[in-house]
């Protein structure tokens, strides 16, 4: 036990003597280095802020997209606005203009279907008024 | 929520470390430059509303990922340049070359605080060469520990581990590193 504790011990000095020696080299560092480290400072703390006044009213009308393509008053995003909503628009359209385009097309093949029947019982041998006929029916049922 | 000047602080507070880990683990002052400014971008932005509090381990976290990362790439572009590097830096950190540079500092100090500072310098320079030498897991735990101050479930949180896996990081590091430096001459 004492072992161990002594083991963690030593190891605790030497990390704190190392930790003195890397505190020294770090607080030695070249000039062109320290200014490069505080020009990256200065880019992050500029991002933050940019990303701050962002974030704010994207998150707020989050969902709702038009907002705040409105709120920005440029022109090239006025124009953007205009095209998402004008093709939205036409897509609205085509999709309608299909549906109706398949009603009637089915509709026409119904029609045509009824007239190729109509046709053929007039143009039989058998008149259309055998057909109501109830005698006829067991006539044809007793013959097959 | 960290304000600009809490933020600032807090990167001016941390960066000097920072930079030095990562040029421990990428063995390029540029590339480790590079990777310390991504990583405090990454924090302003991602992290910008978080307490002063939170901030430091959450730096780590980002400053090891980023450094992967740089790994990750080095790899995927090409093999050679690492190896190039790597060559390079092993010249430069010659003993010869650092006593040279401060040979030439002698005649502008006096004797006797010159002879201090180039011994410690050396001293110095041996510790950061076998902290550079030492495993990366075990060199991102002994740092984090013992310069950053972080405990172990801290570290062990950003380093993807248990906290046992991390004492025995430390453990193993402390114990190359006292070999090391033993054998080097170096009494602490």
């Amino acid at each position: 036990m004492s072992t161990r504790n002594e083991k963690e011990i030593n190891e605790r000095r030497l990390a704190h003597e190392i930790r003195t020696a890397l505190d020294a080299s770090a607080n030695a560092l070249p000039d062109n280095v320290t200014d490069r480290l505080a020009a990256a400072r200065r880019i992050a703390l500029s991002r933050k802020k940019a990303q701050a006044a962002v974030a704010a009213p994207q998150l707020a009308t989050a969902g709702l997209h038009t907002v705040s393509f409105d709120e920005d008053d440029s022109p090239l995003h006025r124009a953007g606005a205009w095209l998402r909503r004008l093709g939205l628009v036409w897509t609205l359209v085509a999709l309608a203009a299909g549906l109706i385009g398949i009603y009637h097309w089915q509709q026409q093949q119904r029609v045509d279907e009824l007239a190729d029947v109509d046709a053929a019982m007039l143009l039989d041998d058998l008149p259309p008024t055998a057909y109501a006929d109830q005698g006829f029916h067991v006539f044809l049922k007793r013959g097959q | 929520m960290a304000t600009d000047q809490e933020l600032s602080d807090f990167l001016a507070s941390v960066e000097r470390r920072a930079f030095k880990q990562a040029v421990f683990a990428v063995r390029d002052d540029e590339a480790a430059l590079d990777i310390v400014q991504d990583a405090m971008i990454k924090l302003a932005e991602k992290y910008g509303d978080k307490n002063a509090a939170e901030l430091a381990p959450l730096f780590q976290r980002i400053l090891q990922n980023t450094i992967h990362d740089w790994f990750r790439r080095q790899k995927v572009r090409n093999t050679w340049v690492t190896l190039f590097s790597n060559l390079r830096d092993d010249r430069e950190g010659e003993d010869n070359d650092l006593l040279d540079t401060f040979e030439a500092e002698i005649g502008t100090e006096s004797a006797e605080s010159s002879a201090d500072k180039v011994e410690r310098a050396q001293t110095m320079h041996i510790i950061e060469q076998e902290i550079q030498r030492l495993p990366a897991r075990q060199r991102e735990a002994f740092l984090m520990r013992y310069w950053e101050d972080m405990d172990v479930a801290e570290t062990a949180a950003v380093m993807g581990c248990s906290e046992g896996s991390v004492k025995t990081h430390c453990s193993r590091a402390t114990h190359t590193l006292a070999q090391a430096l033993r054998a080097r001459g170096v009494r602490l």
